[in-house]
This record gives C-alpha cells, sequence and structure tokens, in this order.
C-alpha cells in the first residue's frame, strides 16, 4: 500500500516539474535575430533613402515585438507566452523583406531615371555646343557669346562632377544636375536660334 | 407556532438561505463583468497610423522633442494597454488608458497638422526665394551687353545652374538639398551684384548727372547760338538726338558697345566714351565696312588726364592703351549693330545723320540727365533684392534623407 502510494506522489511530482517545464517558454532570441538581420538588410538596401515609409512600418512592428518580449519577461513563468512577440517577429521579417524589395526598385528607378537625364544632358549639351559654334559672329557679339560661353562652361563642369556622385549612388542628386545641365544648354540653344534668326546667318563653318 | 408547523423542514432552511445567497453574488459579479470596461485584444491602430503620418510629413523634423515625446507616449501607452490585458479584469485601470488614449489622439491629429503646415510653409518660403534669386539673375543677365560683367559671367552661370538643380531637389521633395543650392547660388552670385551695382550707381549720382547735364547745355548753347547742327548722344535711353538752333530735330535708336554704359577706361572694355566730342573726319560708304562713318575726336586731352591717372592708381595696366577709332556708324556687314563701343545705327538713319553732320560738329556723349532713368530703377531693385532677401528657414534637422 506504501509503495503504491509513493508511486502516486513521484508521479504527482514529475507531471507538475514536467508542466512546469513546459509552461516555461522560450524566448524568441532567434526570430528577434533574424527580424534585426532583415531590417539591416533593407536599409543596406537603401531603404532609408528610397523605401523610408515601408521601412518604418518593419521598425514600428520590430519596435511592438520587443515591447511584447519586455511584458512577457515580467508575466509569471506558467503564464509567460512568446506567441505574440513570436508573430510579430514574423511579420518584421516580411514587412523588411517587403521595404528591401521596394526600396531596390525604386532605387534601380531612380538610377535608369539618373542615366536618362545624364544622356539627354549631354545630347543637349552637345546640341548647344555645335548651335554655338554657328552662331553669328562679329563686332560687338563678344560679350552675348562670352555669356553664352560661360553658360555651357558651367554646364560641362556640372556634368563633370556626376561621375563622382553616380559613384555614391546618389542617383537623384544626379538626376537633379544632369537636369541643371540641360535647362542651361537649351537656353543656349534658344538664344543662339533667336540670334540666328535675328541676323539671317550662319557663321560659315 | 403555526409557522413552524407549515412543512418547511428547520434543517434545510440555510442551505436555501446560502444557495440563494451565492446565486445573487454570483449574479452580481456576472453583472458587473459584463458591464466592466474592457481593452480591446488589440491596441488600436489609429494612434500608430497618426505617428506615421506625422513622422511622414516630417514632424520628427520640425519638433524633434514634440515628436519623440508623442512617440514615446504610445510606446508607453501601448505597454500599459498590454499589462493591463493581462491583469485580473476587476484590478484592471482601463479608465487612465482610455483618458491617455483620448489624449494622444488629439495630440497626434495637432501634430500632424502642425508638421503638415511647416513643411507647406517651408517649402513655400523656399520655392518663393528661389525665384525671387532667379529674377534677380535675369537682372544681371540683362545687364550682359551695357554693362562689363564678362569677369563674372562664369559665376553668373553657376548661380543659375545651382539654381536649376535646386528646382530639381523640389520636384523630389528633398527641400533640405534644395536649401542647400538655393544658399550657395546666393553666394555665388555676390560678386557678381557687387560688380553690377558699383557700375550702375554713376546714372543716380547728382554730381555726375550734374557733369552731363551741363556738357549738354553748352552744346546746345552752341548751336542756339550759331544756329549749327550738333549731336547728342543719351547712352542710357539709347538715343542720338540731332539738335538745330538748339532744338531737337530728330531722334534716332542707337547701339552701344558691348559694355557701352560703363565708363569707358581703356582699350578693349567695350564701353563708349562719355565726353564732348567734334566730327573729325567723315567717311563716305566704301571708305569704312560699316555704312558710312564719322569719327569722333577721342581720345580728347581729358580722357587722356583721366588715363594716367587711372594708370598711376593702377586701376589700369601700365601695357594697356587708351583706344580710339570711336565713330557713328552705320549698320555692321553680318547685320548686327552691337559695337566695341561705337555708336552704331541703322544704314537709313545714318545717312540722315551723315548728311547734316559736317567736320567739327559737336557731338556730347552723356550717360542720363535725369535720375529716373532706367539703370538707377534696374540698380534699385537688385539693391533692394540684396539688402531684403528672402529668410531662408532653418535647416530642418530631417533624419529621414541623410
Amino acid at each position: 500500500m506504501g509503495t503504491v502510494i509513493q508511486s502516486f506522489k513521484t508521479g504527482a511530482l514529475v507531471l507538475l516539474f514536467g508542466t512546469m517545464l513546459m509552461a516555461c517558454a522560450e524566448k524568441p532570441i532567434q526570430g528577434s535575430d533574424a527580424a534585426l538581420q532583415a531590417l539591416q538588410a533593407a536599409k543596406q538596401a537603401g531603404a532609408t533613402e528610397y523605401a523610408p515609409e515601408a521601412l518604418r512600418v518593419a521598425e514600428d512592428e520590430y519596435q511592438k515585438a520587443q515591447e511584447e518580449i519586455g511584458v512577457q519577461d515580467n508575466t509569471f513563468m506558467l503564464t509567460r507566452n512568446y506567441d505574440a512577440a513570436n508573430a510579430l517577429l514574423t511579420k518584421v521579417a516580411g514587412d523588411a523583406e517587403k521595404a528591401k524589395i521596394a526600396a531596390i526598385a525604386n532605387k534601380q528607378q531612380a538610377k535608369s531615371e539618373a542615366e536618362g537625364s545624364v544622356v539627354l544632358a549631354k545630347t543637349s549639351l552637345e546640341e548647344a555646343k555645335n548651335q554655338l559654334a554657328q552662331a553669328p559672329t562679329g563686332k560687338g557679339t563678344q560679350a552675348d557669346l562670352q555669356a553664352l560661353r560661360g553658360d555651357l562652361q558651367a554646364a560641362e563642369a556640372t556634368l563633370g562632377e556626376i561621375d563622382a556622385i553616380m559613384a555614391k549612388e546618389d542617383f537623384l542628386g544626379v538626376k537633379a544636375k544632369a537636369e541643371s545641365v540641360q535647362t542651361l544648354a537649351t537656353r543656349v540653344n534658344e538664344q543662339v536660334a533667336q540670334a540666328i534668326l535675328k541676323t539671317g546667318k550662319h557663321k560659315k563653318a | 407556532m403555526q409557522w413552524w408547523g407549515s412543512g418547511w423542514h428547520p434543517a434545510k432552511r440555510p442551505a436555501i438561505w446560502l444557495t440563494t445567497g451565492a446565486l445573487i453574488i454570483l449574479s452580481s459579479l456576472f453583472v458587473a463583468w459584463w458591464n466592466a470596461d474592457r481593452l480591446p485584444p488589440l491596441f488600436p491602430p489609429q494612434l500608430e497610423s497618426l505617428d506615421r503620418q506625422a513622422w511622414t510629413h516630417g514632424a520628427e523634423a520640425f519638433s524633434l522633442e514634440r515628436y519623440t515625446a508623442f512617440h514615446q507616449d504610445i510606446t508607453d501607452l501601448r505597454t500599459q494597454w498590454r499589462r493591463e490585458q493581462s491583469r485580473w479584469w476587476p484590478t484592471a485601470d482601463t479608465q487612465t488608458l482610455q483618458t491617455t488614449y483620448q489624449r494622444l489622439l488629439h495630440e497626434g491629429t495637432d501634430l500632424l497638422e502642425a508638421s503638415k503646415h511647416q513643411k507647406s510653409t517651408r517649402h513655400q518660403q523656399l520655392t518663393t526665394a528661389l525665384e525671387s534669386e532667379r529674377r534677380q539673375v535675369n537682372r544681371l543677365r540683362a545687364l550682359i551687353g551695357i554693362f562689363d560683367v564678362r569677369r563674372n559671367l562664369r559665376a553668373l552661370s553657376v548661380t543659375e545652374g545651382l539654381l536649376n538643380q535646386a528646382a530639381s531637389r523640389f520636384k523630389q521633395d528633398r527641400d533640405d538639398q534644395a536649401r542647400i543650392l538655393l544658399l550657395q547660388a546666393r553666394e555665388s552670385l555676390l560678386p557678381v551684384e557687387s560688380q553690377a551695382m558699383a557700375q550702375m550707381k554713376r546714372y543716380g549720382a547728382a554730381s555726375q548727372l550734374a557733369k552731363w547735364n551741363h556738357w549738354v547745355a553748352s552744346t546746345l548753347k552752341w548751336s542756339s547760338t550759331t544756329g549749327g547742327t550738333a549731336m547728342i548722344v543719351l547712352k542710357a535711353s539709347g538715343q542720338l538726338v540731332l539738335y538745330q538752333h538748339g532744338k531737337p530735330l530728330r531722334r534716332f535708336p542707337i547701339e552701344l558697345g558691348f559694355s557701352g554704359l560703363q565708363e569707358k577706361i581703356q582699350e578693349g572694355d567695350g564701353a563708349t566714351p562719355e565726353g564732348q566730342f567734334r566730327i573729325l573726319q567723315k567717311k563716305e560708304a566704301g571708305a569704312t565696312k560699316f555704312h558710312k562713318a564719322l569719327l569722333l575726336n577721342y581720345p580728347t586731352s581729358e580722357h587722356r588726364r583721366r588715363f594716367q591717372e587711372a594708370k598711376v592708381r593702377g586701376v589700369v595696366a601700365a601695357h594697356r592703351a587708351i583706344g580710339g577709332l570711336i565713330e557713328i556708324h552705320g549698320q555692321q556687314p553680318n547685320g548686327n549693330n552691337t559695337t566695341n563701343g561705337c555708336i552704331a545705327l541703322d544704314n537709313a538713319d545714318m545717312d540722315v545723320v551723315f548728311y547734316l553732320a559736317k567736320e567739327g560738329t559737336p557731338v556730347t556723349v552723356v550717360g542720363a540727365l535725369q535720375s529716373d532713368n532706367w539703370i538707377v530703377k534696374a540698380l534699385h531693385d537688385i539693391t533692394e533684392h540684396t539688402r531684403h532677401r528672402i529668410a531662408l528657414p532653418a535647416e530642418s534637422g530631417s533624419v529621414r534623407h541623410p
């Protein structure tokens, strides 16, 4: 009879210990690390510049996950549950991935637009140079020609700065400079065209 | 007692009372639980949405402290929310949370509106400043071919390039970068402005105007006294006026040197000299490539004296010459009328002037006769712009677009 009671006691203790062990939920360290890595990857892909809103969503979710972990850390051991935190961390990884994809796409688009602007700027500059070479010259046109040459020199200098900025992947900066060159070159083109129209003459080649 | 003998068994009475009491208590507890304020299972998304919207509109950049406090309050409220959720319902303090939630909702709405307003105001200020600088560039560009701005032409082009870049940055919603470019453009424009203002101020100077008026008066007096033909060249208004008997006979539009309105200092500066001259030689068609020409006696002894003084002062390099061959002539063969310092007329007008002019005819060249000439007005606009430049908003300190 005593042996049976002893067995029951042992069994109950094992059961209680097992339940306690099962109740001690595991802190989502791996999930947290994975979420952080995903956020880092998004930032490295340029999300801060090219997908700031999407990155912010992921960062907010990460913050909420950390808050949830904090709440569970302070909860009674037997009722501790990291399921919600795990779910949030999974969402962070997904949102960070979305931010990364958006950043890559936006960056690529910015790059394409920047490259397109540079091509246009170079073309406009060449046209303006050719046009200026055809500009009517003569006594008294020096100041105007000098001003137009100054414009083209400034445009060329700006174009010369573009490679360095492109290397830094500042595509929006490249686009701004290229657009500036194009505007200057277009104005020179227009002015020379007006001068030709006024005098009705091209300079002999 | 009759009551005791009514069929009720005395031993059963406490059990009934206890059951009834328990039922009442349980019902009350159920009603209390049913009516208790309960937190929703999920934190309401409105606050987080407001937080994100405010951030997108630059709340962090424009009101860092206020935004940080708001963001932290949301974090604290969310943590508190989770804690209260896990508490036993009768002990949960939902009222405080609800109050805080409502307060943050108002704060978030205010912050969002303030950020939108600040962003829009800032953008408007910067755009207005950009347009204002563009107008200044245009004012200065209008001086090319009139005043000598050759030394600063590059600066003018660079300024325009920077303003174009700033405009592109505005389109990209990068106001901070646009602001930096705008500052660089202003800096680049300063030497052009100061040089232009220095050259233009003569046209509003009382002593200079008095001198020019004196020259004109003495020329007209001569014409009036002798009945002879005299010519007055008004550089600012671009006119040559023919006088006979001291009365104006005809007015002709003229073109001057490429820095024509400037005071002539040396050869090649493109300025049309001012002074009281006489016609030295009449050049018929064939003797000049400019249709017909009237050679003036520039430089006079007065011009030579001032030139030597300028050399002594170091204003003119020792090897430079004073220049000469200043003529009133017709159009260039290519049709361009602008000169290196001469006074050019259309060929038909030149025929008239040439016919009436003789060797010795006085030609007085002045800048202007009145102080309300257009150069003074242009100078006023340029100067006012430099004095009252639109103040740029402070750097936003945005961390969104590093």
